[in-house]
């Protein structure tokens, strides 16, 4: 299936990592920011049709849809393949330690891609979404996370409990996150490798995902005032565990 | 002739009705009306509404003397341009903003402040206002030029936060900034080509945090006044971080180092 991307950096990122997915970039007949210049330029370089997009008065036509902004430019690309559950364990992934997520039925496609932007930059290794009752991969996904979904290796379970005794045989921690849990992810031992779940926003982790976690753990100031977005509750923990991962400072 | 300030949209205060003039969703309007401080012009609930909420909404409404109408859901939606709001939705005046001065007569011993250059995205606002006030920064420092008013989309996105935080509004950040560092601040900037790794800073004593635009990050007049400027280490290969999960990331260090 193809998707129609607008965020530069979602489509440098698709250019960079698998150029013969590009099928088109439409300019629009405005004068182009200079990022956008550089992905035409990139494009021609692999033969990939550049064009004008719609003249004024047949874009006006379709302005009405939200996104269709005005001089927005744009690329058609085809969907990232996803991997096997099995691929995302395999010895050569898991013979050096990281971090993994699983998103249990996340459903806002901005939690999903802003998510994937953050792994990307601390180096998650892979990340499981659920089957049912999630956000699907769509544009927006991608869109948010600005080319992250290039960089993380991913993969679609239809069973998390399935996924998680995978996980576990290949010798990593399963750590389940929620705000009613004890354990604050600081006191957390970090001396292997680890898969991090996340839950639906409104409810949470299942009952039977909870069961399967080795530990549960939340981050040591929340549920005081106000949660905090999944995304951004994703984004503290994967910069805590990542941290753990270094070489520690003193502190 | 085109006026210019007619293209920044989301960064003029609007007193039509416009949609941004409007908040809608039963957690943001009753938050705001439960707080009382944004005042709300007209306030317009469902007559779906439960007999427990209802009664509720005359309380409060009547506490803090707004006028409620109580209408179909269609009228609701026509007033607020949005079919989202769960049978509530209030039409506000401007955002009552504090100054710098009203902020520091309320601020606590050895505060924890945060300073937003220039943000463009009302959701990044939305999100960071929410994040600071779940992890109990004093308060919110922002310009008036530049950056994106508090709005509807803001106040959404901020799931209410925005009535829990003081946000203040200055003229000049770079004045302000000089006369936080006169009350005994240290000025850290969160800025990728940081030369300090987060976890090396020492947020001890009263710290202002300075988040920059999106695109171009912290501007030079402001970046020149900070005693230090702070990355968050990457551990993958490519890849920024977005602005609200950056500064929440840092918000969480200052948090942590109290605590601890």
């Amino acid at each position: 299936m193809s998707l129609i991307l607008r965020n530069p950096h979602s489509v440098d990122a698709v250019l960079r990592t698998r150029p013969t997915d590009v099928l088109e970039v439409r300019l629009s007949p405005n004068q182009p920011s200079p990022r956008w210049s550089a992905i035409a330029d990139l494009a021609r370089q692999h033969e990939i049709p550049v064009r004008m997009s719609l003249a004024a008065s047949e874009r006006h036509s379709t302005s009405r849809g939200k996104s269709e902004r005005v001089g927005a430019a744009s690329a058609i690309i085809s969907e990232r393949n996803e991997l096997l559950v099995d691929q995302l364990f395999t010895p050569e992934m898991t013979a050096v330690s990281g971090l993994w997520l699983a998103l249990e039925q996340l459903q806002d496609p901005h939690n999903v891609g802003a998510i994937f932007r953050t792994a990307a930059f601390f180096g998650v290794k892979g990340i499981i979404l659920t089957k049912d009752h999630s956000a699907p991969l769509t544009a927006t996904v991608y869109d948010v996370a600005s080319g992250g979904l290039e960089f993380v290796p991913f993969a679609i379970a239809s069973n998390l409990s399935r996924t998680i005794l995978l996980a576990k045989s290949a010798g990593l921690s399963i750590l389940g996150t929620s705000e009613h849990a004890e354990e604050a992810v600081e006191s957390v031992p970090l001396d292997s490798s680890c898969l991090l779940i996340f839950g639906n926003e409104e409810h949470g982790l299942r009952r039977v995902t909870q069961q399967n976690c080795d530990r549960l753990c939340r981050l040591q100031h929340q549920g005081e005032i106000q949660s905090l977005n999944v995304s951004v509750a994703a984004g503290i923990l994967m910069s805590t565990l990542a941290k753990g991962s270094q070489p520690k400072k003193g502190n | 002739m085109v006026n210019s300030s007619r293209r920044r949209g989301s960064q003029r205060e609007i007193l039509t009705n416009h949609n941004r003039c409007w908040i809608w969703g039963r957690h943001v309007v009753l938050e705001t009306l439960r707080a009382g401080r944004w005042p709300i012009l007209e306030l317009c609930v469902s007559d779906q509404l439960g007999h427990e909420l209802k009664a509720e909404v005359w309380r409060l409404a009547g506490l803090h003397g707004v006028e409620t109408t109580v209408v179909n859901d269609q009228a609701i939606a026509k007033s607020c341009h949005s079919g989202e709001h769960q049978g509530f939705a209030a039409r506000m005046s401007p955002f009552p903003c504090f100054s710098l001065e009203e902020l520091q007569a309320n601020w606590p011993a050895n505060p924890l402040l945060v300073v937003l250059d220039r943000l463009q995205d009302p959701y990044n606002f939305g999100a960071i206002v929410r994040s600071a006030s779940a992890l109990g920064l004093d308060g919110i420092v922002m310009g008036a030029k530049g950056q994106v008013a508090v709005n509807s989309l803001v106040a959404r996105s901020s799931a209410g936060a925005i009535n829990h935080i003081p946000i203040a509004r200055t003229e000049s950040l770079g004045e302000a900034i000089d006369s936080l560092r006169g009350f005994g601040f240290q000025i850290v900037a969160a800025s990728e080509k940081g030369s300090t790794k987060l976890c090396e800073a020492d947020f001890g004593r009263p710290t202002v945090a300075i988040i920059g635009n999106e695109g171009d990050g912290i501007q030079p007049a402001l970046l020149k006044r900070c005693d230090l400027a702070l990355r968050i280490p990457m551990s993958g290969q490519v890849g920024s971080l977005n602005a609200a999960v950056a500064a929440s990331v840092l918000f969480y260090e200052m948090r942590r180092q109290r605590q601890n």
